[in-house]
């Protein structure tokens, strides 16, 4: 299956397309996701990992399609 | 069936008369509602070379085409108009229940030309629709005088009437005014509310109660159930404010790389939109002294400005319509000091910047004051303080001397000084009166020029260009120039909108000095980030929405399903390139020329800054514009649409109302 990847910085994206997805086995997890952009776990929950927008645990299952996001501010206003 | 109302309200103020005019299907499926609608009418309608403040001019007020349809955040309103301020297209947009109260009195869009002999307001309901006299609220400020006729309307109406007003600002014809709604919610930019004061129209008041349709209204309702969902969920951690300033010296370091968008919605659901100002002091995105300072002249200000000194003293949150994140919120000040108001909403990000570290000053109670101030007079804080900048540079500098500043001594971080030129400014009394057009203005008269931040007239949002060079290229490029809402950077790295668009570049992980490049791919990703949000805009969504990324809120599902239409998203971005390129034509019509557009050499970076994160940064705007403009298919020098451009967007066959 598919799917989206946006690691904290320091992460290694070579395992992603340019769009930054990846090919993942059907049942892996997000433990999955990390490991294949070398993130630790612990620097994941700090950075609030989530799936689509909802925070998560790291035995999180994911799907087709799913996006696999850190929290990183962003300016606006 | 779509979502739209199929017609659009023509007032014609100088003759006193109204009619609800058929808008063709071809229309809508060309430019959508909102901001496109707006562009269409106003490029076919309003004359070469009209004055802004003439009753040739035509005021817009439209509604976006998802608006009343289920679909979350799409609560904006649009005001459009040519601007007093630029001589080109002008536009401001603000939330609140304004939206749908266009669609409920039966229309998409609100059109007025004309000037009336004298002040009235425009009245509608969706079955009687007159022009009434208003000489018993001209005179009041905003937020007096909505609620004066709120309660002069008590009883009358099925519903209670939503308002959009002018305060004293747009009445003194203030190039810097804005149009306000909702106890001093602002649409500010543009001078709007100046084009609003020379028809002598105080305000717009709606009571409509017409249902707004939808082609597929549980579709709509799935999409929405599901990002409700997930932002009902989300929460930080308590007390988590007192980092961002740490936060936002790491941000000042880090790459430029793709990002999840859906996050950033934690930080505008706790704090609003004021939890980007101890990110942006220390990070170089907040100008600092009149754009010449760096984070250290202003050491440790990020946490006076902390969002959690703010939240403190919250007594509501509040939503827009169709919002389930509410970044907006009103604030108990009673008794601070320099307060004079009992509550005020919560500052936005862009005020507290332009009156704190643009001004040097430490003081948030009197950025509460000027707040409330000015959301009653009705005038844009992000133009006002780029004015009082200009106006204490010149004074520190020997440009203006006590005698021309009514006895004010006018210096950095001086708090009285600054209630008090304000203060002038409002009342267009005395000195006041020469900055209450905006700054190139005041420059033209005074001097000082080279500390007159604008950009083709309009003074430049809270964001430094050198942090962000892409977005110094819509400052520039964009047909409102000045703006911050289109092109950001960081934005387009959050928005995954090569998931949706096949020709826009993915966000790489890059350094930051890359941005500087004039190259193809920045070029196609400005050209990607202004189309986009002009579909926002077309749609009426929140640019809130907007930056937390396709995948969150699904604005292409959205459209198809409310509209009942099967395109995909190159479809969809072309209709926001036509958008686009409608309001640059508008600006070559009215004699607007882009290519005089220049962004101040102190935000180009000429000379460069000597110390802070943007040590030494030297932007290349004048070929990132080129470039970008090339992206569009327009003249590279000039800015102007090519033929081939208008024939390939069906510009040419958009035919008049």
């Amino acid at each position: 299956m598919r799917v989206k990847i946006l690691p904290p910085h320091g992460s290694d994206r070579s395992m992603l397309d340019e769009r930054s997805w990846a090919e993942l086995p059907e049942g892996s997890t997000v433990h999955d996701a990390l490991r294949l952009v070398r993130c630790g776990p612990l620097k994941a929950k700090l950075l609030l990992v989530s799936v689509n927008g909802e925070r998560c645990t790291l035995d999180r299952a994911l799907c087709e399609g799913d996006v696999v996001g850190f929290f990183f501010p962003v300016s606006g206003g | 069936m779509t979502s739209f109302m199929g017609r659009i309200l023509r007032v014609d103020l100088s003759a006193g008369t109204a009619e609800s005019v058929a808008i063709p299907q071809e229309i809508y499926e060309a430019v959508l509602a909102g901001k496109g609608l707006e562009a269409w009418y106003l490029y076919n309608n309003i004359p070469a070379g009209a004055d802004p403040l003439g009753p040739d001019n035509i005021l817009a007020f439209a509604a976006g085409a998802l608006c009343g349809t289920g679909a979350f955040l799409t609560g904006r309103w649009t005001v459009a108009c040519k601007s007093p301020l630029t001589g080109g297209w002008g536009d401001a947009n603000c939330g609140g229940l304004f939206a749908p109260a266009i669609k409920q009195c039966g229309y998409d869009a609100i059109f007025l030309s004309g000037v009336a002999e004298k002040p009235v307001y425009l009245f509608s309901d969706g079955r009687t629709t007159e022009l009434r006299d208003a000489s018993a609220y001209w005179g009041l400020d905003a937020t007096e005088a909505e609620k004066a006729l709120h309660r002069d309307l008590d009883g009358v109406c099925r519903k209670k009437p939503c308002v959009a007003v002018i305060g004293p600002a747009g009445e003194k014809l203030s190039l810097i005014a804005g149009i306000c709604n909702e106890g001093g919610r602002i649409a500010a930019r543009s001078g709007v509310g100046a084009v609003m004061g020379s028809k002598r129209l105080k305000a717009v008041v709606l009571a409509g109660t017409r249902s707004m349709p939808c082609a597929d209204p549980e579709k709509v309702k799935a999409l929405s159930k599901e990002l409700g969902r997930k932002l009902l969920k989300m929460t930080l951690p308590t007390g988590l404010g007192v980092f961002i300033g740490a936060g936002g010296r790491m941000m000042g370091h880090l790459p430029s790389m793709p990002l999840d968008g859906s996050l950033t919605s934690y930080m505008f659901r706790e704090w609003g939109t004021q939890s980007n100002t101890s990110l942006a002091i220390p990070s170089g995105d907040g100008p600092i002294k009149n754009w010449g300072g760096t984070p250290r002249d202003v050491r440790l200000m990020d946490a006076v400005y902390n969002p959690e000194h703010i939240n403190k003293i919250e007594t509501a949150k509040y939503h827009c319509y169709s919002c389930p994140l509410g970044c907006g919120g009103r604030l108990n000040i009673r008794g601070r000091k320099y307060v004079s108001f009992d509550e005020t909403h919560k500052p936005e990000y862009e005020t507290i910047e332009a009156f704190g570290p643009l001004l040097m000053n430490w003081s948030l109670d009197s950025i509460y004051q000027l707040n409330e101030l000015l959301n009653r007079a009705g005038m844009d804080t992000i133009s006002v303080g780029n004015t009082v900048a200009w106006a204490i540079e010149c004074y520190e500098n020997g440009i203006l001397t006590r005698e021309q500043t009514d006895g004010l001594e006018l210096k950095w971080g001086d708090t009285e000084a600054i209630l008090a030129l304000v203060g002038k400014m409002i009342a267009r009394e005395g000195f006041g009166d020469a900055l209450a057009d905006g700054v190139k203005r005041a420059s033209e008269r005074f001097g000082g020029k080279e500390y007159a931040m604008h950009v083709g007239g309009q003074e430049p949002g809270m964001h430094d260009a050198r942090n962000d060079p892409q977005l110094g290229v819509h400052f520039v490029a964009e047909p409102a120039p000045g703006k911050h809402t289109v092109g950001m950077s960081i934005e387009y790295g959050a928005m995954s909108l090569c998931d949706i668009c096949s020709w826009a570049p993915p966000a790489t992980v890059h350094a930051k000095k890359r941005d500087l490049e004039d190259t193809e791919e920045m070029a196609l990703i400005s050209k990607a980030n202004a189309c986009y949000t002009m579909l926002v805009d077309g749609a009426g969504g929140c640019y809130y929405g907007q930056m937390m990324g396709v995948h969150m809120w699904k604005l292409i599902e959205y459209l198809n399903a409310a509209e009942g239409w099967e395109l995909d998203g190159d479809a969809y971005m072309e209709i926001g390139e036509r958008i686009q390129t409608l309001r640059q034509l508008f600006n070559v019509k009215q004699g607007y020329d882009p290519a005089a557009v220049r962004l101040p050499d102190r935000m180009l970076g000429v000379p460069p800054l000597p110390s802070g994160p943007l040590k030494g940064v030297t932007l290349r705007n004048r070929e990132q514009v080129s470039s970008h403009w090339r992206a569009f298919g327009w003249d590279d020098k000039t800015g102007v649409p090519l033929p081939e451009t208008v024939r390939r967007l069906g510009i040419d066959k958009l035919t008049e109302v």
